[in-house]
């Protein structure tokens, strides 16, 4: 049963630009955002680390990928991997100093990193673009001998479903190996983990620059896609200043389950419908039920006595 | 009670008559589609909903006039552009390939027009960017955007001259990092040094922090003769005020872009004695006697009373200086659009040969004068104000022919491929 | 110099204020264990509630008024939130991620409702200007500095001199011993939680004439810095906050003087991040 609809999902995403021509750049934004949600789900439902600095190594990896072009003019898959590259080597830096705290004092370090790369984002606007970002000419998209622009809305959607779903691959691996279960270890009981034998630093790490890289997976293919950057993605809350936020990976992950695969994808697609929803009836209201959700799904899920959070959390 | 299958089943029912509702009528009359990147929220919301209303009166006055070569225009607007570049980018694509725009007016956010322009070209669709940072037509232009008024550099080619003249060539530039904030202090180093002038600049992060003081103290004021702000505005504001309060303005003159108190009151304190270079007088009364009867009808039609503010709201400022980028946007359309006798998307590059080198004649869908759009940059030429605040009311010190704004351009987009 | 000279004075100010928010973080941490992400939305409303409220009371009847009522606000939050549900350290601070969220955008639709589309909520005017050489220093700094630092005074009294203050020591470093030698345990915490916000709510009231604009996302943009004051004060510590406060202060002032103000920012927080790298536990912080 379960496969059969998992089936009918994939074979309904492949199919999607050619029946429902209008819900394709809708879909790819949730493919994108929804790999956000993803890596910090990696992060925080697995291995327990509550990042709400994600945001710097989505922004590394588009800084990435547009710099490779603009500098270096580098073809497309080049520029995907200087976005990783990008990601992999900010993300092992503040993890080698973050991740030895936990807890509250792992949330202060990536939410200051975060401020930090902002303010120097945003000092260095000859080369970051500031506020405003900046354009560059994405690379055409070279695969089996085909050359393909992403200037094209088909080819930036099968681009993003494809970045989800390696993403997807790589958590579901993980998650089914020795190494998912050593995260899950560390998270639930870093005393026992250690007292096993696990060392406790080399496995967050790990997760920490797992996770970044997939971040970064997204910030790539969300920079080439759009043919844009801007410093403004780095900043910590960034989203929260507008009237009108990007889908918060974070309240994903916690509507959709923490700690399951699927579950921010779920949360993520029920992030975006709302704001659909919203934008055209009471544009102010989706903010405020940020906040309410947010408080709703942790109030219910720590006091489990309430039966609506069976409801409220899909999947937990 | 509605299961979960039945919602569905309607809204799979519904989706799908649209879709044939939505071909059915496509078959009918042909309306020209002029489509608004708008942003309903964010620091440019208030704009949006000036030059929203701008498009709308304009494209009523247009239907008024039998449309466009005698087809009816509609106007279509985007969801909300949020002022932010990459969303404004995606509204564009939306609103030229779901909504089905033929032409567009954008942003007054530049971030926003110059994340969209290499769209326009790509969608092979008509772009208005309404932001005036200098790059729109310089550096990310294509033969695709258009600029129906003025942008920084034109500004400051057209105000430099009387400004070096009348308060002086030592300027303190205090900006703001954003596009319009930069291009003002980029141009105005050039224009400053090439006449042999001394300039300080203070860049100033966007949004700006909280306590302006250490700004201030940065100005040193036994080298300034002239100060200059470039800041979006709630952040003038905040800035003038600080000033103020450090007792500045009675030792420097003060002089910036209108387009940085354009929805500020001028009865203020701060503002007195304040110069500002605009491209279109606030009050009615500071108008040239040959452009009263279009100014009059054009503030009527958009909504706006002879001192600048709103006819709904009193208390509400129009930002009237550049709403009539939007405004004539539409008439520029109707006028190449008619020359050429455009039809469809693919009669496109005929009206834009057209439009390239364009003049247009004063009348009320140029109610700020005649004139002409040069074809290498596809920027708009035309007439600049000094206005200067006097017992808290902007009042016109002299007018600038648009000949003197013609600055040497370094784009040619004449020469660029369809 | 007399550049030099208003540049310190202006750092003294801010250190004051800066301390003032940190040392609310630094006491609600020491009682609830729980890091405020909301101390910043709850120093906004203050900055708000004396805005709205100055045409009725006068300017110094709302500094006094509006950080009582965000005080009692913060006090019902703790009680209904987080202690009358004992919750985990990461699930309260989710908690008032979402309280944070909820007030800034309660905040943005009121404003948005009272002042226009463009929110420009201007604060009163209090400036005093005293001329110092041929500049002008807002005398008003020195008196919202001077009324902090009265404050912060009598909250070190409280703590060291009242009951109360021995009873939320005794709560902060044995709460199961606290309870059984009879101090009502769960009153203690969320007094401790309101008076933290009054402190926050005291500090936006006071700094509304210096930036001039009530905006909603104001609390975001002090948020963090005075987190990681508060953190590497030591959490819990006073003194601690109250140190690197200045530090901070006096960092980022004397930058913005030789750089752009983005750069001296980031390099404060630099600096003052390295303190933890020293001593992983604080200033003031017990390991």
């Amino acid at each position: 049963m379960k496969r059969w609809a998992a089936l009918i999902v994939f074979v309904s995403a492949m199919v999607l630009p050619w029946l429902w021509g209008s819900a394709t750049l809708w879909a790819m934004n949730l493919f994108i955002w929804g790999l956000m949600a993803l890596s910090l789900n990696l992060l925080y439902g697995y291995t327990g680390l509550l990042s709400l600095g994600q945001g710097v190594y989505f922004a590394l990896g588009a800084y990435g990928a547009a710099w490779a072009v603009i500098y270096a003019h580098a073809n497309f898959w080049v520029a995907v991997g200087a976005g990783l590259l990008c990601a992999l080597v900010g993300a092992f830096l503040v993890g080698w100093v973050s991740v030895r705290a936990s807890g509250f004092g792992f949330v202060v370090v990536t939410l200051v990193t975060a401020l930090i790369c902002y303010l120097i984002a945003l000092s260095a606007d000859s080369i970051t673009g500031g506020e405003d970002g900046m354009p560059f000419r994405a690379p055409a998209l070279t695969l089996l001998g085909l050359v393909l622009s992403v200037r094209d809305l088909w080819v930036r959607y099968y681009l993003a479903l494809g970045a989800l779903l390696a993403g997807l691959g790589i958590v579901y691996l993980v998650s089914k190996s020795l190494l998912g279960l050593a995260f899950r270890a560390v998270r639930d009981d870093e005393i026992a983990a250690a007292a096993l034998g696990y060392d406790v630093f080399k496995i967050r790490l790990f997760s920490f620059v797992l996770a970044g890289v997939l971040a970064g997976l997204a910030g790539a293919v969300w920079a080439i896609s759009k043919e844009f950057v801007r410093a403004g993605l780095f900043q910590p809350f960034g989203a929260f200043l507008s009237a009108q936020p990007d889908p918060d990976p974070l309240i994903a992950v916690l509507l959709g389950g923490v700690g399951r695969l699927l579950g921010p994808l779920v949360g993520m697609g029920g992030l975006l419908v709302l704001r659909e929803l919203l934008v055209s009836i009471w544009p102010q209201g989706y903010a405020l039920l940020m906040g309410a959700l947010i408080l709703a799904l942790v109030f219910f899920r720590n006091a489990s006595r309430c039966a609506a959070a069976r409801v409220l959390i899909l999947s937990s | 009670m509605i299961t979960r299958r039945d919602f569905l089943r309607t809204s799979l029912g519904a989706t799908v008559g649209l879709w044939f509702w939505g071909r059915a009528s496509c078959a009918q009359a042909q309306p020209i589609r002029i489509g608004h990147q708008l942003d309903r929220t964010g620091a440019v919301a208030l704009f949006g909903k000036w030059h929203n209303r701008a498009l709308d009166a304009a494209i009523k006055l247009v239907n008024e006039q039998r449309g466009i070569n005698g087809r009816p225009v509609e106007l279509v607007n985007s969801d909300d552009a949020q002022t932010k570049p990459d969303v404004g980018k995606d509204e564009f694509e939306k609103l030229v390939t779901q909504k089905r725009a033929n032409f567009v007016i954008g942003s007054v956010f530049s971030g926003t027009n110059i994340a969209t322009a290499p769209l326009a070209k790509t969608l092979k669709t008509i772009y208005f960017p309404q932001g005036i940072a200098t790059d729109i037509t310089e550096k990310f232009g294509n033969r695709y955007v258009f600029k129906s008024y003025h942008t920084v550099r034109a500004a400051i080619e057209a105000a430099h001259a009387w400004v070096f003249a009348n308060l002086g060539r030592r300027f303190t530039i205090v900006h703001s990092v954003i596009d319009f904030g930069r291009s003002q202090a980029e141009d105005w180093a050039e224009k400053i040094r090439a006449a042999g002038g001394e300039v300080q600049l203070i860049p100033v992060p966007f949004p700006a922090p909280s306590d302006l003081f250490s700004i201030i103290q940065k100005i040193d004021l036994a080298k300034t003769d002239v100060l200059y702000h470039a800041f979006t505005a709630v952040e003038t504001a905040r800035f003038l005020q600080a000033a103020f309060d450090q007792g500045l303005q009675s030792r420097v003159k003060i002089l910036g872009l209108i387009e940085g108190i354009d929805v500020l009151s001028t009865a203020e304190p701060w503002l007195e004695g304040a110069y500002f270079i605009s491209g279109y007088p606030r009050r009615a009364d500071q108008i040239s006697e040959e452009l009263r009867d279009f100014d009059r009808e054009y503030r009527r039609r958009v909504g706006i009373s002879a001192e600048g503010f709103s006819l709904e709201n009193p208390k509400e400022v129009v930002p009237i200086a550049d709403l009539f980028g939007s405004w004539q946007a539409v008439f520029l359309i109707k006028q190449a659009a008619e020359l050429v006798n455009w039809r469809s998307k693919a009669d496109t590059p005929a009206l834009i040969r057209a439009l390239e080198g364009l003049t247009m004649p004063a009348s009320v869908g140029f109610p700020q004068g005649a004139q002409s759009l040069r074809a290498q940059d596809h920027l708009v030429f035309h007439d600049h104000y000094i206005e200067r605040v006097e017992n808290g009311q902007l009042k016109v010190l002299a007018r600038i022919p648009r000949e003197k704004s013609l600055y040497k351009t370094g784009a040619d987009y004449t020469k660029e491929e369809f | 110099m007399e550049l030099w000279a208003l540049t310190l004075l202006n750092a003294l100010v801010w250190g004051v204020l800066w301390a003032l928010l940190a040392v609310g973080l630094s006491v609600i941490y020491g009682a609830l264990g729980v890091l405020n992400l909301a101390h910043g939305a709850l120093y906004m409303l203050g900055a708000l509630l004396s805005w709205a409220l100055t045409p009725t009371l006068s300017f110094w009847g709302a500094v006094v008024v509006a950080p009582v009522l965000v005080g009692l606000v913060g006090f019902g939050l703790a009680w209904l939130l987080l202690i009358k549900h004992e919750q985990d350290p990461l699930t309260a601070l989710l908690m008032t991620f979402g309280v944070m969220l909820i007030l800034q955008q309660l905040a943005t639709i009121l404003l948005q409702m009272t002042t226009g589309e463009l929110r420009h909520a201007l604060s009163p005017s209090v400036r005093w200007p005293i001329a110092m050489g041929t500049r002008f220093y807002e005398g008003y700094r020195v008196v919202a500095a001077v009324i902090a630092s009265a404050v912060l005074l009598g909250l070190w009294g409280l703590w060291s001199g009242t009951r109360w203050g021995c009873s939320v020591r005794a709560v902060r470093d044995n709460r199961k011993l606290a309870r059984i030698v009879g101090i009502p345990v769960s009153w203690v915490r969320a007094s401790v939680f309101g008076l933290g916000t009054a402190l926050a709510a005291l500090a936006g009231a006071l700094v509304g004439p210096i930036t001039r604009e009530v905006s909603p996302t104001m609390g975001i943009e002090i948020l963090l810095v005075s987190v990681l004051i508060a953190v590497a004060g030591g959490l819990g510590s006073l003194g601690g906050s109250l140190v690197v406060a200045f530090l901070y202060s006096f960092a980022e002032n004397l930058l913005t003087m030789l750089t752009d103000p983005m750069l001296a920012r980031a390099g404060a927080l630099l600096a003052i991040g390295l303190i933890l790298l020293v001593r992983p536990q604080g200033l003031g912080g017990s390991s």
